[in-house]
């Protein structure tokens, strides 16, 4: 059964929302003056949602109100507790990782070249394509967007690739199958006023819930850290705990990683065998080295899930694969003995209960034979990650062989 | 060489670093500034590292001067070089840090800018060997504490006041006296409290960077909270106001066993406690190998405590007379209180503290109370600009609360 995803002003509620056909509830982002304060399920009756239904499924939800009350004394104040900083924040390069998926991108383009000037540049990388067709799509857009084509497969190499190729300090990564919020730039980039801030990342909301595989997802793993502005560093969260600080298809860094905590591991993330990982192992290795990292939800993008049953299990064996490659990484090369707890913790409190739920078909669990895929996934992620690395290794020195200047070295060029 | 009288005077005292105050200088010789309108005076504090030689044979590209003194300590090694500068604007420097570009001249700006004001530039700190969890606690204490000064309408407290980048007109330096030779460390707390008292604004300068490449390790670290202890005692008497808000105030309200064992060892039993510092030391070293940093942290942050009570122990022998020295009432807060009225609109309340610049106030919505700003010891008086500061972070959930019942008031004729 489908989910119709609303975006709602508090303050701008149509008295009725119709139209819902088809739909049995529906998901809402909630807004106060433009800002995500958010999020609540609404049943639909009658195909649709009176203004009535909103308020009194929201008038239960404390924190909603909270932060709104927080957000109008904000304003009454004329204060604001990024903005605060008395200085200028860095340029951005908006960087777009993409392989073959041209209709995805064509949307996620749509959206980055209507977000307010403020003398951004836009970069789509084409990490090892199976035809022209994205090149066709950007092509469209001429001098609007720079087409940077990248043909070693991976997505870390491709991230690497636009760190080096931006034209400016900062580079805010969009997923090619996410539509960033007309405000979702300026509110990664003021975050960078604190020049101890190396990464900022934002609220990801689902574009569209109208398959059960979209569905599942959204439960199961979604992409949202909450609708509260976090600042973290390493005495506030363990770097190996590091997947709640956000993820990699909303984020920015500076370009200033390269030197000070070194690029994207290219072992892992999408193109590789590891599947995943590449995003949270440089969250663990920022805050291992001492910088922050800001989760700001006023950073808003909406992430198109995978539609169908078939994809959605791959991104969850791939989740596995990717997050037990992370913790084989920082076991094996960082001697963070602290996977071994983590590790074990999510077996115990999370797995293990959904994998006997599903056995017993408990109502409201988890499809069996999603859990059995991620768990099918950590088993392979160690053995991932050394076969990926080895294979990294194999081509840097191939690399060398090759050329006096590498073509990807592993320092800032 | 010009005979024209420079503008600004860079004093930079120096203690055995031989190479990084190299760098320091090589650093000033790359300012955006000309050369003329700038002299640097370096102190060397008794040095043995042939620092002397080395600056005997440093080509500047500026006037610079070198006084020698016997290891007298860094305030009187910044006091004479005060004393020999013929700048009206003195910028304190360390010979740790090397200056960016704009160093001098965004002083110089801000001065400009706010007359008679102390300013206070931005250090980060750098690195380029040492690596390891304590390099990066540091990193993360200094950014931390720059990161609150950045901030509109931030509060500074004598503790803030860092000598590292700092510059003050040489007339307002003189007329305070300079620092206090009597104290090794935080004779900067100690001078940044008779600025304070002499209500000259301080302003934090982010253009005025330099990169810090301190050079401390964890031994060095301890042995300067050794000296803190000493220096808070010393502190506390030249101020008793400060004393409510020193380190061993907050330490001795920790409760627990561990608290009072740490206690006991440091004033009773320091023979036995050395020995166990010294083992929890390298037990430092194991936690971070399992990077068991939350656990180091606190070992760390214990550590501190025991050498910090150590040094305390050098001038109040026991612990009775640490309680004794605390409770000793200062003398009673100067300076107004006053009420605000929000109902007469912010910037009213705004222009009212600046007139009157208070210790603590009163702060009103019409008749409904929202909340008080406490004296604060050590800290700036009351301006315009901290007002709505302290609302949105401190009073955010009083000022709900008045502003809904004086909602409530209009709304339901009940005024």
């Amino acid at each position: 059964m489908p989910t119709k995803v609303l975006d709602l002003d508090l303050e701008q509620l149509p008295p009725v929302i119709a139209d819902l056909v088809g739909y049995p509830r529906a998901l809402a982002l909630l807004r106060w003056r433009g800002k995500p304060v958010g999020q609540v399920i609404l049943d639909v009756h009658h195909d649709q949602i009176t203004r009535a239904d909103v308020l009194t499924a929201v008038s239960l939800l404390e924190e909603v109100w909270m932060r709104v009350d927080r957000l109008l004394l904000y304003e009454i104040l004329d204060w604001d507790e990024v903005d605060v900083l008395q200085a200028e924040p860095p340029r951005a390069t908006v960087a777009v990782c993409t392989r073959d998926r041209p209709e995805d991108l064509h949307r996620c383009l749509e959206a980055l070249i209507r977000l307010p000037d403020d003398g951004q540049e836009i970069l789509v990388v084409d990490n090892n394509p199976s035809t022209d067709e994205t090149y066709q799509v950007v092509m469209r857009y001429g001098e609007k967007v720079r087409y940077i084509r990248e043909d070693q497969p991976g997505l870390d190499i491709a991230r690497n690739r636009a760190l080096r190729e931006a034209k400016y300090e900062l580079i805010a990564f969009n997923d090619d199958d996410a539509v960033p919020d007309p405000g979702w730039l300026r509110a990664l980039v003021r975050n960078f006023r604190d020049p101890a801030v190396m990464c900022v990342t934002g609220l990801t909301m689902p574009f569209e819930l109208e398959t059960e595989a979209q569905e599942w997802f959204e439960r199961y793993s979604p992409f949202s850290r909450g609708f509260q502005r976090k600042v973290y560093d390493w005495e506030v969260i363990n770097p190996v705990s590091a997947v709640r600080v956000g993820v990699g298809a909303n984020m920015a860094v500076r370009r200033s990683v390269l030197d000070l905590v070194g690029p994207f591991n290219e072992a892992l993330d999408t193109g590789t065998p590891t599947r995943s990982g590449g995003d949270v192992e440089m969250f663990a290795r920022i805050l291992r080295k001492g910088y922050r990292i800001v989760y700001d939800p006023a950073a808003l993008s909406w992430h198109r899930h995978r539609r169908s049953w078939e994809d959605l299990r791959k991104a969850l064996y791939g989740y596995g694969v990717g997050v037990y490659a992370t913790f084989t990484h920082n076991l094996l090369y960082e001697w963070e003995f602290f996977v071994l707890v983590q590790a074990i913790n999510w077996f115990v409190m999370d797995q293990f209960p959904n994998l006997l739920r599903g056995f017993l078909h408990r109502p409201d669990s988890l499809p069996l034979d999603l859990v059995v895929t991620e768990l099918t996934g950590c088993l392979a992620g160690p053995w991932a990650y050394v076969r990926s690395r080895k294979a990294v290794r194999r081509k840097m020195m191939k690399d060398d062989k090759h050329s006096t200047v590498g073509q990807r070295s592993y320092t800032n060029p | 060489m010009t005979s024209t009288r420079p503008s600004v005077s860079v004093v930079i005292p120096t203690h055995n670093r031989r190479l990084s105050l190299a760098r320091t200088l090589d650093s000033i010789g790359r300012q955006t500034v000309s050369p003329e309108i700038f002299e640097v005076i370096v102190i060397a504090d008794g040095c043995q590292d042939g620092t002397q030689e080395m600056l005997s044979q440093y080509r500047a590209g500026y006037r610079l001067a070198i006084i020698s003194q016997a290891g007298l300590g860094s305030s009187a090694a910044r006091n004479a070089g005060a004393a020999q500068a013929t700048g009206e604007l003195i910028i304190f420097l360390d010979d740790d840090i090397r200056a960016s570009p704009g160093l001098i001249e965004s002083h110089f700006k801000a001065h400009q800018k706010n007359p008679d004001s102390a300013v206070i530039g931005y250090y980060p700190p750098r690195s380029d060997d040492q690596p390891g969890l304590f390099r990066i606690a540091l990193y993360t204490w200094w950014e931390k504490m720059f990161d609150q000064m950045r901030q509109a309408g931030h509060r500074f407290s004598c503790t803030e006041i860092l000598s590292g980048n700092f510059s003050i007109s040489a007339e307002t330096f003189r007329r305070l006296n300079g620092f206090d030779p009597a104290l090794e460390v935080h004779e900067d707390y100690e001078f940044g409290m008779r600025l304070i008292k002499e209500n000259i604004p301080i302003i934090f300068e982010p253009e005025a960077l330099g990169y810090h490449y301190q050079a401390t390790d964890i031994k060095g670290s301890l042995s300067r909270k050794f000296q803190e202890g000493k220096a808070d005692v010393i502190l506390g008497r030249l101020h008793p106001e400060l004393r409510s808000t020193l380190l061993m105030c907050k330490l001795i309200q920790f409760p627990g066993l561990y608290n009072s064992l740490l206690l006991t060892l440091a004033f009773h039993l320091a023979f036995l406690g050395d020995v166990m510092a010294k083992m929890l030391y390298v037990g430092l070293g194991v936690l971070e190998w399992l990077r068991l940093r939350w656990f180091w942290r606190r070992l760390l942050d214990g550590l501190m405590a025991y050498w910090y009570w150590r040094g305390v122990a050098r001038h109040l022998r026991s612990l009775d007379e640490v309680k004794r020295y605390l409770e000793e009432p200062g003398p009673p807060q100067t300076g107004p209180d006053i009420d605000l009225d929000l109902a007469e609109g912010l910037e009213a309340a705004e222009q009212l503290l600046d007139r009157a610049r208070p210790t603590c106030a009163a702060i009103h919505y019409g008749p409904h109370l929202v909340g008080w700003i406490p004296p604060r010891p050590g800290a700036e008086c009351l301006r315009g600009v901290h007002l709505r500061r302290i609302l949105a972070v401190e009073l955010l959930p009083a000022l709900r609360r008045a502003l809904i019942q004086a909602g409530a008031a209009d709304v339901f004729g009940s005024k």
